[in-house]
């Protein structure tokens, strides 16, 4: 059914709000990525099947959403209206889950969360902390749609946006509009996104084309919240780009996503077909005479090719690499028009903000950097998942009270927050506000927003060698600095961890980064010595430790440490004997076994099996000796 | 007409100039490995960085495919930029330590011995060569393969290409001599890009003439394929010459008897 008004697209939308009885049960099963590979596609069968044994189908609701953000617990099912929220949850579960709290109203309590802070289980979704302390503009709509459901889309008031612009405002009113909203881009250059669009709509183009682009190629170890926008709302995209295309004057857009996310893929296609279907995409949208259609290009996993230029690249077919931006791609992009490019978050927040006004967004955030952003927190964290919060909220809110700190009781060493080509953060800026320019001060950045936390078994040598070898492998090889400089920095951070550091090399180290930052051509390359230089800025004495005691204080470069079994400790159970692969342990019953050096090839099997922490690291002049 | 300051000089530059064109009509000299007047920019080797400062800001850029504006203001010899370019000469020519214009080049900044281990590489990725195949003979049959530290110039898959004309255009504008042409007995070689072409000998006197791709191409160009595109260098000066003497009556002979000529004629 194509729409071809305004009204038309409000009719549908009260007759499927009609449709909706407030008071059926929903039983909400995240499918995101994360719970998929949790198995909660076995989980929505075995709840179909049981629904279907009780014959209670019929009154009962299935809906299979995207991603809910806190993938630690799942599969994660939440069960409307109530939202009583069930974590963790296996196929066997789905029984007791029917007849107790479906059929009887009554709570299954083994499935609650439990609050590590207060001990106590938390029945419903908006009182897990988790979830309270976030502002969930962007992923709060994820766990009411189903992605494949476009009513789902339509009944929390999508496209409202879209009529609005297209209806109620000229395009020059949705520039202002944005540019009043404040918006940066998402994507880690925090560039003002209704500046660029307004630079996109007066650059010369001679045919009068222009794109738009959605930047969906999420290359950065750890973060997905691309991908969960993309697959679990896909529509919210699709809209932001119509209206940027309306604004800018574009007919043709291009979603520009890695091939490894094949769900996203399918549902974003899946979704564009539909919205042609209504007539919300393709010619006269809904019947305002704007003509405006979206093709997905699929990308080859090539990090550099999140970079603009790059990207334009390989969506014109050639190599993805990046060019001078002398000329911006808002002058002269793809094809040489007018391009205008918004990474998959910004293209989200649009619609929100013509909905409910830049005054309302531009409240949200600090100062320089307003709205919310996406962090997928990951790494040594109890609540691994993606947290969506308002700008300026605090490093130590988001790790300790949003992500319920590091597991194990273990000490917090440092954040590594804006992609392999980020910087560490300390313990000592805990309290430091998160935004743009802040990140950028303390000598790390925004990028798209993985927050990667890491504890004190991490060694931040090793770290840094660790995102220098992702850049090393992912730079394109255009230009020399980025290509060898990065390579000959790895060369050294290898020596280092491996108790081959010279005295001088800190200082080397940091000269290659500032020829590298000064002369290389794109961001990858003029960012990629932060990992380093970070480390160096806060952690210089472990790097010297490594450097001139060979010790690796936290137990991570092999060379530089050694196994020990501690006698005192040590019971003699004989386990780690067993399963020592190169039968480096020898000792018997019930007496302290012990390690030979020669043999050990530190695989580290003793150290996590031993139940009495008898096991243990030490230095190798302090072991040997 | 625009106005220029470059290393505290006043000048005056055209419009649309790139700065190191404008550098360049004034004498001012900026060091470039990857440029070539007859190609597009590229921006590679990042050895043309200089500084630009404008009303808003000041940033480093590349002199080749920068375009200069009215009032602004370029330092070409910073420390920071005689460090990045020193910096940029000691990774390659820790790359490529047998390269002559590495080694030259490294030696003018006194770089003697750089400070990495020594590799034993002899194409710096400039790009020179895929850009002449691309831009001036249109033919686009090598490209860089592989992504960063193995980067790499060949052609499809390593196979020898079919779009190939075997001009040997890449090899002679390549800086560092990588690129070779070997001539055999009917073939002509083009390594390390493992492409082997058809030779043309000369229609005259029967010497190596080009490969048989780009001497039909040439003939196309030049609507005559039966006559001077088929002879060697040697042979079309003669036959030029022979017409001309025969167009002003100058007796053929006389040529023929010119003792230089029928020596080269015997080799």
């Amino acid at each position: 059914m194509k729409l071809t008004s305004p009204e038309e697209l409000e009719q549908l939308r009260t007759s499927i709000l009609d449709a909706i009885d407030p008071d059926k049960l929903s039983i909400t099963i995240c499918s995101g990525t994360g719970c998929l590979a949790c198995g909660c596609e076995a989980l929505v069968r075995a709840f179909e099947k049981e629904l279907k044994e009780k014959e209670i189908d019929k009154k009962v609701d299935i809906k299979t959403t995207g991603c809910h953000g806190f993938c630690e617990r799942g599969p994660i099912t939440v069960i409307r209206p109530k939202g009583i929220f069930y974590q963790k949850v296996e196929p066997e579960d789905v029984e007791e889950i029917i007849s107790k709290t479906i059929i009887s109203n009554r709570i299954v309590e083994r499935l609650l969360y439990v609050d590590p802070a207060t001990g106590k289980q938390i029945t419903y979704e908006k009182d897990v902390p988790f979830y309270a302390l976030q502002t969930r503009l962007i992923l709060g709509s994820n766990g009411f749609i189903n992605p494949e459901n476009m009513d789902d889309y339509f009944a929390i008031g999508g496209y409202s946006a879209l009529s609005r612009a297209l209806f109620q405002m000229k395009p020059e009113q949705v520039i202002t509009e944005v540019i009043n909203s404040k918006l940066r881009g998402r994507g880690g250059g925090g560039f003002p996104t209704g500046w660029k669009w307004d630079s996109c709509r007066s650059a010369e183009s001679e045919d009068g084309t222009r794109y738009v682009i959605c930047n969906a190629d999420e290359g950065d170890p750890g973060a997905y919240m691309d991908r969960s926008v993309l697959e679990g709302n896909p529509h919210s995209i699709l809209e932001g780009m119509t209206i940027g295309a309306y604004a800018v004057g574009s007919n043709i857009g291009f979603i520009y996503v890695r091939n490894e996310y094949p769900l996203a893929v399918k549902n974003v296609n899946a979704a564009i077909s539909r919205a042609r279907s209504y007539g919300l995409l393709g010619q006269n949208i809904l019947g305002s005479g704007f003509d405006f259609d979206i093709e997905v290009s699929r990308g080859g996993g090539a990090f550099v090719c999140g970079e603009s230029t790059a990207l334009m690249a390989s969506l014109e077919g050639r190599v993805g690499r990046p060019r001078a931006k002398y000329v911006h791609t808002v002058q002269k992009g793809l094809h040489d028009k007018p391009s205008n490019l918004n990474n998959v978050e910004t293209w989200a927040n649009v619609p929100l903000i013509i909905n409910k006004g830049a005054q309302w967004y531009s409240k949200i955030g600090t100062e320089g950097s307003k709205g919310t952003k996406i962090f997928s927190l990951v790494g040594k964290i109890n609540n691994t998942g993606l947290v969506e919060v308002p700008m300026g909220m605090t490093l130590r809110e988001i790790i300790y009270d949003i992500g319920g700190g590091i597991p194990g009781n273990k000490e917090f060493k440092a954040v590594q927050t804006g992609g392999p080509s980020g910087g560490c953060i300390p313990e000592h800026l805990m309290d430091l506000p998160v935004d743009f320019d802040e990140l950028t001060k303390v000598g790390s950045m925004m990028g798209s927003g993985g927050m990667i936390v890491m504890d004190e078994d991490t060694c931040m040598v090793d770290v840094a060698r660790y995102f220098l070898s992702f850049l090393k492998d992912e730079s394109c090889g255009k230009c020399i600095p980025c290509t060898e400089g990065i390579k000959r920095m790895l060369e050294i951070l290898d020596s280092i961890c491996k108790g081959q550091g010279k005295e001088g090399d800190i200082e080397f180290l940091e000269e290659i980064s500032q020829s590298i930052m000064n002369s290389a051509l794109c961001a990858l390359g003029t960012t990629a010595p932060n990992p380093v230089l970070s480390t160096i800025k806060y952690f210089r004495d472990e790097y010297e430790a490594h450097i001139r005691d060979k010790t690796c204080s936290a137990g991570v470069c092999k060379d530089l440490f050694e196994y020990f079994i501690d006698d005192e400790l040590c019971t003699g159970c004989g386990r780690c004997r067993k399963e020592c692969p190169t039968n480096a342990i020898s000792g018997d019953k019930k007496e302290p076994h012990n390690i030979d050096m020669k043999e050990c090839m530190k695989c580290g099997a003793c150290f996590s099996l031993c139940r009495f922490n008898a096991v243990r690291k030490g230095s190798v002049e302090g072991v040997r000796s | 007409m625009i106005n220029l300051v470059i290393d505290d000089k006043r000048i005056e530059s055209q419009e649309d100039l790139t700065i190191l064109q404008a550098a360049k009509q004034n004498g001012i000299d900026i060091p470039t490995l990857c440029h070539h007047d007859a190609l597009e920019p590229y921006g590679a080797c990042r050895l043309c960085t200089v500084e630009v400062i404008t009303k808003k800001r000041r940033r480093f850029v590349t002199a080749c495919n920068y375009i200069v504006r009215d009032n602004m203001e370029i330092n070409t010899t910073l420390p920071e930029l005689t460090a990045l370019r020193k910096m940029i000469l000691e990774l390659l020519l820790a790359k490529c330590p047998d390269i002559e214009i590495i080694k030259s080049m490294a030696k003018s900044y006194d770089i003697d011995k750089p400070r990495f281990k020594l590799e034993n590489k002899e194409c710096i990725l400039c790009g020179l060569c895929v850009r002449v195949c691309k831009e001036i003979i249109g033919a686009s049959a090598i490209g860089v393969v592989e992504r960063g530290a193995d980067a790499k110039i060949d052609t499809p898959f390593h196979l020898s290409s079919d779009i190939c004309t075997g001009c040997g255009a890449c090899a002679a504008i390549c800086p560092t001599g990588m690129i070779q042409l070997r001539y055999t007995n009917d073939e002509v070689e083009i390594q390390p890009f493992n492409t082997i072409v058809k030779l043309r000998r000369c229609a005259s006197c029967g010497s190596g003439l080009a490969s048989e791709a780009f001497v039909s191409s040439v003939g196309k160009k030049l609507g005559d394929l039966s006559t001077l595109a088929l002879l060697c260098n040697d042979c079309k000066k003669e036959r030029k010459s022979l017409a001309l003497a025969k167009s002003t009556n100058y007796a053929a002979r006389t040529y023929d008897q010119n003792p230089i000529h029928r020596a080269k004629r015997k080799t």
